[in-house]
């Protein structure tokens, strides 16, 4: 079933100026329920103007968004109201926390859902548990918190709404290899347990690789390649020529491939090429010198 | 004094100060010792807290030590009669560039640092047109920072630090907020200013790919260095760099992933391309 689609929708900045730049140019995709898809493409590829269409804070200048089938852009209330289902989690989101303490950062989406008391702490300490914020972090300033913790905070304050499709824009964007991790396995873990659809944002491509079904690539305000992790990761040279990088694991074996190791190019992530790589090893054996 | 020193750190401790004064923090840099040579590049990596932003901010008097010392070639940062000379001698960039661009055109934002200087006028002129075509960026020199791409903006900012000839750049995670596009362009704009011009740099990084490109890594956990070497043998830590909270570089980790099952790779593998030479030397085809 489809939730979330974009009908040949067209924006482009500063039209009829001088530096009118087309950021979308007639897109159309859809997104299914329950998807984990990863969206990716240079900067500048329209990637962040469309996932602002996709809740509203962008209206298509041509073409329709719909959610569930129904237009979001029909009025007022209707953008409204995509706000709490589609919620959207932009780049550095830490530097939009303002409350003064965690807990009512948090429930600041659930409140102007016009949720009761009740409903706001059910919400808040679920998404703190989702998001990894333990409960003694609730009561602090989310000024005392360190960079990592504040992540979570604001990503929790977007999963508080527990909304039907999750949209988050580099979620690991300047965290450590270890805090990257954790927000990424928090991100499957949500998933799994709430059956969200998510959308992820990401330069990196061995983050998309590795978490992601189904990939979109996003150039020149269209939608250059599209389909599950193997059939576009396969693609490198494509890639490539898209401005983008390749997966070192698949820049690896495709060096291989060139000189002659006949591999399985699908390979992407460490775990995948480990295991090609060793039972070809295994199979033909060691050069003798 | 060792004249081939540019920046040392001498049993440097230092504490943040807590809003609340009842309060200490913790030592937020340990009894830190570094000599950083002439012409030397540096990376330092660490996790998110573990000191290095602090290492920045001492290396150019921006803050001083609790206890020990911060000598810039042979100068003691705490005496504040230093300070112009400290800042003639080490620049530093941050990481976000939009923190740091304060003009409304690109040219008068590389003009900022010199002027602050007293660099004359002619000279000013001049040092601005060098510094923005060595970064690429001359063709910019009229538009607006804010409407150039993140690699070009802290291009700029680095363009800012260059027209005030500084010996030594220190960049605190200058490629966080870019693109593989703009942290490319980035690496290799600080190599050139490495190589070509003998400029010493120092990045701080959390990029393994970036700190492999360095002649020496220290690695800081909690404020403490707990390792220093080449980058080949940094990554031969696998413990340390886990317990520091970082990764190996992604070939090196499949190299020792392979080890372990049994392939006898060589040692000090860093790179894709070192990983690609390793294999098809070692297996059949």
């Amino acid at each position: 079933m489809k939730i979330l689609e974009a009908e040949n929708v067209t924006y482009t900045y500063g039209a009829g100026t001088p530096f009118e730049t087309k950021a979308l140019d007639n897109v159309s995709l859809s997104i299914e329920k329950g998807e984990f898809v990863g969206i990716i493409g240079h900067t500048g590829s329209g990637k962040s103007t469309l996932i602002q269409h996709f809740n509203a804070l962008l209206e298509p200048q041509k073409g329709r968004i719909l959610f569930n089938g129904n237009d979001i852009n029909k009025s007022k209330d209707t953008q409204r109201d995509v706000r709490f289902k589609v919620g959207l989690c932009f780049q550095y989101p830490e530097y939009q926390l303002f409350e003064d303490t965690v807990y009512k950062d948090i429930s600041f989406g659930p409140k102007n859902m016009g949720k009761n008391n009740d409903e706001i702490d059910r919400m808040v300490r679920s998404a703190a548990r989702y998001a990894g914020v333990k409960d003694e972090l609730l009561n602090k300033s989310p000024f005392d918190l360190s960079g990592g913790e504040k992540r979570r905070v604001a990503i929790a304050g977007v999963m508080a709404m527990e909304p039907e499709v999750l949209i988050m824009d580099e979620p690991a964007a300047g965290l450590d290899p270890r805090g990257k991790r954790n927000i990424f396995s928090l991100i499957s873990n949500y998933r799994k347990k709430t059956g969200s659809t998510v959308i992820i944002v990401s330069h990196s491509m061995e983050d998309v690789a590795a978490y992601a079904e189904r990939v979109v690539v996003i150039d020149h305000g269209k939608v250059a390649m599209d389909g599950d992790v193997d059939s576009v990761f396969s693609q490198a040279d494509k890639l490539l020529s898209l401005g983008l990088n390749i997966p070192q694991m698949t820049y690896i074996v495709s060096g291989l491939i060139k000189k002659g190791y006949k591999l399985n190019p699908a390979v992407y992530t460490i775990e995948k090429a480990e295991e090609v790589l060793f039972s070809y090893f295994k199979e033909k054996g060691e050069k003798k010198c | 004094m060792n004249d081939d020193i540019i920046i040392s750190f001498k049993n440097v401790n230092y504490r943040y100060e807590s809003d609340d004064e009842e309060i200490s923090l913790p030592l937020a840099i340990k009894n830190f010792n570094l000599d950083i040579h002439k012409g030397e590049f540096i990376a330092i990596l660490g996790h998110n807290g573990s000191g290095k932003s602090t290492i920045a901010k001492l290396s150019n008097a921006i803050i001083v030590p609790e206890s020990g010392h911060v000598l810039v070639n042979g100068m003691d940062t705490a005496d504040e009669d230093n300070e112009l000379k400290i800042r003639q001698t080490v620049g530093v960039v941050f990481q976000n560039p939009d923190n740091q661009l304060v003009a409304t055109v690109v040219e008068e934002d590389v003009a900022f640092g010199p002027e602050n200087l007293g660099v004359p006028q002619k000279e000013i002129r001049q040092r601005v047109d060098e510094a923005l075509k060595a970064l690429g960026m001359y063709e910019y020199r009229f538009s607006e920072p804010h409407k150039l791409s993140g690699g070009q903006k802290q291009r700029v900012a680095i363009a800012g630090i260059m027209a005030m000839k500084t010996e030594c750049i220190v960049l605190d995670e200058p490629t966080a907020m870019l693109d593989p596009q703009g942290r490319r362009e980035v690496v290799k704009y600080m190599q050139k200013l490495n190589k070509e011009l003998g400029l010493t740099i120092v990045l701080i990084t959390h990029y393994m790919d970036e700190a492999v490109l360095a002649d020496r890594i220290i690695v800081m956990t909690n404020g403490e260095k707990v390792a220093e070497g080449t980058p080949k043998q940094v990554f031969a830590e696998e413990k340390i760099l886990e317990n520091a909270g970082l990764s190996l570089p992604d070939s090196a980790r499949l190299a020792s992933d392979l080890r372990k099952k049994g392939m006898k790779l060589p040692d000090g593998i860093l790179t894709p391309d070192d990983f690609i030479n390793a294999y098809s030397n070692y297996v059949n085809k």
